[in-house]
């Protein structure tokens, strides 16, 4: 029985065997298909390529976007996007560990040449004069970002609001609530120079120093 | 000379070794070395499966499929059982476009085949002509293994229980048996 079985499979076998050789590709038919696969893999390597180059692209212009559009970065580039040639100081008023602080800053554009920072030197020591004879200044929000950007009427001061500042004020019911940007603010300072409230005033009122 | 030594050593390795050579750089000369060595096995497992026209363009789309997938290629597998597996699936995806997908199964009796017409005295057309009226799922099953699949491995690549494909050899051989003697 075996025997026989063995036998059967022998000639099944060759007979697969014929039957195969007798219907492969011909050579002509196998160089065409290796012409179709070579065309194949080649388009299949350009279009990794292609795909490489639109997915760089991609990462471009979002990164692009991103750097337009962040939010954060505006944020924390908000003093040279408001800054005026005009402002020669800018105040910045901050609450670091519950201390008050209070920074004045020159401006740097003005110290290019030796003129501008004569200008500047000279404008700082009159507003920082006129800022210490005021207990009460005027200024229009010209930035509302975390932090507030103000400008002094005679835009001489440019004051940053920081937003641990501005958190207390508000705690403390002396920041008003519908202040928007390009208000007229009225600042009210204590005897040290420091802001205690920040009111709106009328917009129909004229901006004076 | 360079060309022709690469060619050499290109001829020396397996197809395994070569598939995997391939899967990491898509050079062409390896991807010939395959389709020299088993486009014929390929294309006369289709043939058998089907006919001359859909054999060809499987034959194509299969060797494509490989192009496309060969990052998917498992090396500890066998490359051949890799490549008729893909066929295969190729096959039966454009039989189903065709809508003779169905009817190949439909048609598929387990039981033993009676063919009430002549066959050809001359021993290999008839072979050729029982090959034909075999059932789809057992012609599969016999072609396979004739091919040097083991049973498990003509189980994976139909996707199918190996007792299962041991039933389709054995009424396959039987059904030869009764036509062609042992």
């Amino acid at each position: 029985m075996s025997k026989q079985n063995n036998n059967l499979d022998d000639k099944l076998s060759l007979l697969y065997k014929n039957h195969k050789s007798d219907n492969k590709l011909t050579q002509h038919q196998k160089s065409k298909l290796i012409n179709l696969i070579f065309k194949a893999n080649q388009k299949n390597k350009v279009n990794w390529l292609y795909t490489f180059q639109i997915s760089l692209a991609a990462v471009a212009l979002f990164t692009l976007f991103g750097l337009l559009f962040n939010q954060r970065y505006y944020q924390n580039n908000a003093e040279n996007i408001v800054y005026i040639p005009t402002n020669s100081i800018i105040e910045v008023h901050y609450l670091d560990k519950n201390m008050y602080h209070k920074e004045i800053k020159h401006s740097d554009k003005k110290t290019k040449s030796q003129l501008a920072r004569q200008l500047a030197n000279k404008q700082f020591t009159e507003s920082k004069s006129r800022l210490e004879s005021y207990n009460q200044l005027k200024g229009r929000l010209i930035n509302k970002a975390d932090d507030w950007y103000i400008e002094s009427c005679n835009k001489q001061v440019l004051v940053q609001v920081n937003a641990s500042l501005l958190q207390q004020l508000q705690r403390h019911n002396a920041l008003d609530n519908t202040i928007k940007q390009g208000d007229l603010l009225a600042f009210k300072h204590n005897a040290n120079g420091e802001i205690i409230a920040l009111l709106k005033i009328d917009n129909h009122q004229q901006c004076k120093a | 000379m360079i060309l022709s030594l690469k060619q050499w050593l290109l001829a020396k390795k397996d197809a395994e070794t070569l598939m995997s050579l391939y899967a990491k750089s898509g050079k062409n000369e390896i991807l010939q070395r395959l389709v020299e060595l088993h486009a014929d096995d390929l294309y006369h497992f289709l043939l058998s499966q089907s006919d001359i026209e859909l054999a060809k363009d499987i034959s194509q789309k299969t060797w494509l499929k490989v192009i496309d997938k060969r990052k998917y290629y498992q090396p500890n597998g066998s490359f051949k059982a890799w490549l008729f597996t893909v066929g295969r699936n190729t096959l039966l995806d454009e039989l189903r476009k065709l809508n003779r997908y169905q009817a190949l199964f439909d048609e598929q009796l387990e039981a033993e085949l009676i063919i009430t017409e002549v066959l050809d005295n001359d021993l290999q057309i008839k072979f050729k002509q029982l090959l034909e009226r075999l059932p789809f799922s057992q012609r599969e099953a016999f072609v396979l293994q004739q091919e040097g699949f083991s049973i498990l491995q003509i189980a994976q690549i139909t996707h199918q229980k190996e007792q299962t494909i041991k039933t389709r050899l054995r009424y396959a051989k039987s059904y030869f048996k009764q036509y062609i003697g042992g």
